[in-house]
């Protein structure tokens, strides 16, 4: 085979490690970016429930 | 001290989209492993094709990845029927989880496709029966994809998804028999037929295996995303 068929071989393979880790990376930031919004909602939600549980005690 | 900083009661709740599991750990790391010894075995364990020489090793991940979006294509319409039959939202999001990674999976099927091609064939691309179903195929879950993004109502885009999902899936035994059915430039289904030498076909079998329990740890991951999406959504409701 011809030493420059080789360059096919190494494209091929390495654009295939490369998506895999590209996809893998952007869905380990997804996962923790959607963490990190459902901690900031939860406690939120928290916050405001003391804030109600507070005004109500008051009331 | 910053009280801020205390994790809330509600934050300890375990979620769907929870934490990472030992299952999740462990198959990350069968496919890091998995994918050396793959590597090894395409590259050195299988001997050089006569004809083609070194570049007919992409055969090893360019059959498997094709093999794994048929497996991932079959997932859609699987969880696409079941989801119409109970209307279950756990199969939709498997459905659509496992439709984001066959789109992966097919795009780098064409991908090493062009590039096993220009060497062997003279060309990146030829409107070839093979290529063209695959091409189509593609399209049909790129659609699927753009069709759950963009659709306003949850519950009639989960609908609509499902049946693209079953009508697309058709286009997987097209794909597989158009070698058969047209003349074609595409090889001949070399591994059904038993026409691979023993070596080939164990390098063959490693990456089938490693590329299959990746595909489960990237579901997994997938569908954890969507749970998250869905709790999130849940609350952003409830909030009002």
């Amino acid at each position: 085979m011809p030493p420059q068929n080789l360059v096919y071989l190494f494209a091929a393979y390495s654009i295939i490690m490369v998506v895999l880790i590209g996809y893998m990376l952007f869905l380990s930031q997804q996962i923790g970016d959607l963490r990190n919004q459902l901690t900031a909602l939860r406690r939120q939600r928290s916050e405001g429930n003391s804030a109600q549980a507070t005004h109500g005690n008051r009331g | 001290m910053n009280v801020r900083t205390l994790p809330l009661p509600n934050e300890r709740q375990e979620t769907r989209g929870g934490t990472l599991t030992w299952l999740d750990g462990l198959l990350a790391g069968s496919s890091a492993v998995g994918f050396v010894v793959a590597l090894y075995a395409a590259f050195v364990y299988a001997p050089t094709e006569a004809v083609q020489g070194d570049v007919q090793r992409i055969f090893y991940f360019h059959v498997s990845l094709a093999w794994l979006a048929y497996l991932a294509f079959f997932v859609v319409f699987l969880g696409s029927i079941v989801y119409l039959w109970k209307r279950s939202e756990w199969w939709d999001i498997l459905a659509r989880s496992s439709a984001e990674i066959g789109v992966v999976l097919t795009t780098l099927v064409l991908i090493t496709g062009s590039l096993w091609g220009r060497p062997i064939w003279g060309t990146w691309w030829t409107w070839d029966a093979r290529l063209t179903t695959t091409l189509i195929l593609w399209a049909i879950y790129v659609v699927y994809l753009m069709l759950r993004a963009y659709s306003s109502d949850r519950m009639r885009g989960a609908r609509y998804g499902a049946i693209l999902g079953i009508i697309g899936f058709a286009d997987v035994p097209i794909v597989q028999m158009s070698v058969v059915w047209w003349r074609t430039l595409h090889p001949q289904p070399v591994i059904e037929e038993g026409a691979l030498p023993p070596q080939m076909l164990v390098a063959f079998m490693i990456s089938l295996v490693v590329f299959t329990v990746f595909y489960v740890f990237l579901l997994r991951i997938r569908v954890r995303i969507e749970w998250l999406k869905e709790e999130i959504a849940q609350l952003q409701e409830s909030e009002g």
